[in-house]
């Protein structure tokens, strides 16, 4: 099998198995060796369903010998950070906690929908604890590491998906994002990532972390795996409360679009201070390959990531109060005493931050009426090394890891589509963040894509270039 | 290092708060000290400190979203449906 294959994309591999021109037991064989070579390194898996994905493959490659249709994914490998429920599985959502829930019954609807598409599961993976986190660290499974330098985060809470993806093992990972936890890791690691507008997809059977602000979407290697897998997860879901009543919107199809006619301009004022000079470099880079002349202010961005802290840590204590009572030695203790503090605040300024939530989505709606995409960095910094604690922007000492998100937080907090895709500095890549107005992931998706066609964003398949150096 | 709000802390929330219009009496020590019991939560010496200086930066956040003027029938964004 061949190793190109496997560093492609998830839509080559459904290509080649729909052709007979590999089985996807092979590729299936081919991935499992990876993980079973790479993940001690990147500590990405935390669990890898081996007999599961050996069982799917073998059925596929049934359907075909019997000339039924597969599906647009057919034979990809895909993973999910390990707050998805995984039939048979404990769902520990990164906690020691957890993993004394029962097995869970059945797959989550984000992870049956893949596997309509042909796609088939090989593992569930590492993410900080309960996903309140920025780096991917975790107390009982270990750091995930970033593939293109081991000694680095790979930013979290998604961390083994950013891992997964960049470090070659699965093209395709699944993750969360409440105030960033796609966008960062997919930042730090180089790889593209989706949070869709918020209630666009089904939450239902992953593990919640902030009701109001829980997004769930994909990482991958290309952009056309994103919209491929996004298109494949979109459709209604009674399980998720908070999914919204919108027809299906499909974005593969328009991918190749361009971006001719669309009006891009970038995000100034709070966007453009407080980050590292590659930040706000890497997004004058897109912005020149965009055309994309105009500076915009986003009033109120400040107040907006505050109020997202705040809804965080109330809504995070709330869901984990009786835990924090009565095992609280087996929390992370950085998790722990930011849950505890959230248990402590006055309800006013939980009630506030919601209310702020509807005044800076009319700002933003105000911004949308002459402009259709904006761009924004997706984290202050290249990836920090494992363990830092404290970096320094615009002059000032701060903690690493509440501060990671500072331009992401703004943005998820009132659902904003949003696509994070990979510029890269001399050694490390960051994100730029393609924001879009709610409902229209397909313009982030475009504009993505076009940046990659171009070769302005890009990954880079991680392994091969250590071999090679 | 123990990471309760220092003086320099202190000042930087006063000046934070007094710019926002709110009270500068926010003392998040004491709110520890008080809810913890209430919540029968354990508030350890180890968990002191870390818990002090998270109070101290959700103060701060409040403080800017005490900026923000929202008008008596400004609605939040609710998602429950009956």
């Amino acid at each position: 099998m061949s190793e190109a294959l496997l560093d492609g994309s998830a839509e080559s591999i459904a290509v080649a198995v729909r052709a007979g021109e590999i089985s996807a037991r092979a590729v299936i064989e081919a991935t499992l060796a990876r993980i079973a070579t790479r993940n001690p390194k990147l500590g990405a898996f935390t669990d890898v369903t081996a007999e599961r994905a050996r069982t799917r493959a073998d059925a596929l490659d049934a359907a075909r010998a019997r000339g039924e249709a597969l599906g647009p994914l057919a034979g990809a490998p895909f993973s999910v950070k390990n707050l998805f429920d995984v039939k048979g599985l404990p769902t520990r959502a990164g906690s020691k906690i957890n993993r004394d829930r029962a097995p869970a019954a059945q797959d989550a609807t984000l992870v049956r929908k893949l596997e309509a598409a042909g796609a088939i599961l090989v593992g569930a993976l590492n993410m900080g604890e309960y996903a309140y986190d920025f780096t991917g660290e975790n107390a009982h499974d270990g750091p995930s590491r970033n593939p293109h330098d081991l000694e680095h985060m790979t930013g979290g809470s998604s961390g083994g998906s950013g891992g997964a993806v960049a470090g070659g093992l699965t093209p395709i990972a699944l993750g969360s994002d409440t105030n960033g936890s796609i966008r960062v890791p997919a930042s730090f690691c180089g790889v593209f990532g989706l949070k869709p507008t918020y209630g666009r997809l089904s939450r239902a059977g992953s593990f919640p972390f902030v009701a109001s602000l829980d997004h769930l979407g994909p990482l991958a290697r290309s952009v056309g795996d994103l919209a491929a897998s996004f298109d494949a997860m979109q459709g209604p879901d009674p399980a998720d409360p908070a999914l919204a009543d919108r027809p299906f919107a499909p974005t593969r199809a328009g991918l190749e679009s361009g971006v001719a006619g669309l009006r891009i301009a970038t995000l100034g004022g709070y966007f453009a201070r407080g980050g590292e000079p590659q930040a706000f470099a890497a997004v004058e880079r897109v912005a020149r390959a965009l055309k994309a002349e105009r500076v915009v202010e986003l009033p109120g961005a400040e107040i907006a990531r505050a109020a997202a802290y705040l809804i965080t840590m109330t809504e995070g204590a709330a869901l984990h109060l009786d835990r924090l009572r009565t095992r609280a030695n087996d929390f992370d203790p950085d998790v722990r005493d930011r849950l505890i503090a959230g248990a402590m605040l006055p309800g006013a300024w939980y009630a506030q931050a919601q209310k702020y939530r509807r005044v800076f989505l009319g700002e933003a709606l105000a911004l949308f009426r002459d402009v259709d995409v904006l761009l924004a960095p997706a984290t202050p910094c290249p990836a920090p090394r494992i363990g830092q604690k404290t970096f320094v922007l615009d002059g000032r000492e701060m903690l690493v890891r509440p501060n990671i998100g500072l331009f992401t937080q703004p943005i998820s907090f009132i659902g904003l589509p949003v696509v994070a895709a990979p510029v890269w500095g001399d050694k490390l890549p960051i994100g730029v963040q393609i924001i879009a107005p709610p409902w229209r992931e397909d313009l982030a998706l475009r504009v993505a894509r076009e940046l990659e066609r171009e070769g302005v964003a890009a990954t880079r398949a991680a392994f091969q270039q250590r071999a090679r150096a | 290092m123990c990471l309760s709000a220092t003086s320099a802390d202190r000042t930087r929330l006063h000046a934070t708060c007094m710019e926002a219009g709110m009270s500068e009496t926010f003392d998040p020590a004491a709110l520890a000290e008080a809810m913890a019991p209430l919540l029968g939560l354990e508030l350890t010496p180890e968990r002191r400190g870390p818990v002090v200086m998270h109070l101290q930066i959700a103060a701060e956040m409040a403080a800017k979203l005490g900026a923000a003027k929202l008008d008596d029938e400004a609605e939040p964004a609710p998602v429950f449906t009956p």
